[in-house]
């Protein structure tokens, strides 16, 4: 998978800058509440419970202030991307200790048959592993500006 | 789209089965762990299913452990009244109550949850 192809699972609706949350809980309930606004879920109750679910299993924190929370759920359609930046840095049980501000959300329905979700996974992984692109998610404030990132232009 | 209190329930935990059966499955938990998560207490999934469990009627959780038996997806979506794990029709007398009432497939017995 390429960063274009990446990039076509983003949604500018699905995208939130600067979120004003004050705990991990917090944001997936903001999240997950904005999700169903939009249309994009089912029962926002199972959802929720999902994505704890795999927070239980080990924090989706990945160190220097990058989490990618994802699960797959029957309450779901198709692949989502939710791309999210924090108002404040949040307590996330992150290996390093870091707060946490950049959050890229993924949800995938358990039958894939286009089996994208770990390519999706992987290749968002790959992208904010960059300190550069780290230090200029948090400092873009469109859409436009985030996908001109992703795509290197 | 309202949704009785039991399928809410039986999609949860075949989430977490999910969730589970990845872990367990010695490809998939490396891709993870490779791309830096940590999965690591699967112990804790697996209360959470205990405590679920506990929650669904004698009568669901056969059904559900009986499907487990044959299928991986023992939950699934119908669409059009068209079973999306069998893909065979389903009478729409039978769909029309959408979710509020836990339905299985007329034909391979799967729980059906209507989107």
């Amino acid at each position: 998978m390429d960063n274009k192809a990446l990039a076509d699972f983003f949604d500018a609706e699905l995208f939130f800058f600067d979120l004003d949350v004050k705990s991990k809980p917090e944001l997936f309930r903001r999240l997950v509440e904005l999700l169903h606004e939009k249309g994009k879920i089912g029962n926002k109750n199972v959802i929720l419970q999902t994505i704890l679910a795999r927070e239980e299993l080990g924090s989706t924190g990945l160190g220097q202030g990058v989490a990618v929370p994802h699960s797959r759920s029957l309450m779901t359609k198709n692949l989502i991307l939710v791309g999210c930046r924090t108002k404040e840095p949040l307590d996330y049980a992150a290996p390093d200790d870091i707060g946490v501000r950049l959050v890229f959300l993924i949800l995938a329905p358990p039958q894939d048959p286009a089996n994208q979700y770990l390519p999706v996974l992987g290749k968002l992984v790959e992208f904010v592993s960059h300190e550069e692109i780290r230090n200029k998610l948090l400092e873009i404030g469109t859409f436009e500006e985030f996908k001109n990132l992703l795509l290197g232009e | 789209m309202p949704i009785v209190p039991a399928l809410e329930t039986v999609i949860i935990l075949q989430d977490l089965d999910l969730m589970i059966a990845e872990v367990n499955d010695a490809q998939s938990s490396k891709t993870i762990a490779d791309m830096g998560f940590n999965i690591d207490n699967l112990d804790k999934l697996e209360s959470a299913r205990k405590e679920l469990l506990e929650k669904l009627d004698d009568s669901i959780l056969r059904l559900y452990n009986r499907l487990s038996r044959r299928y991986s997806h023992r939950v699934v979506p119908v669409q059009n009244n068209i079973c999306l794990g069998c893909f065979m029709t389903q009478p729409t007398r039978f769909t029309d109550t959408g979710n509020t009432q836990l339905r299985t497939c007329q034909s391979c017995n799967r729980i059906l949850y209507k989107i």
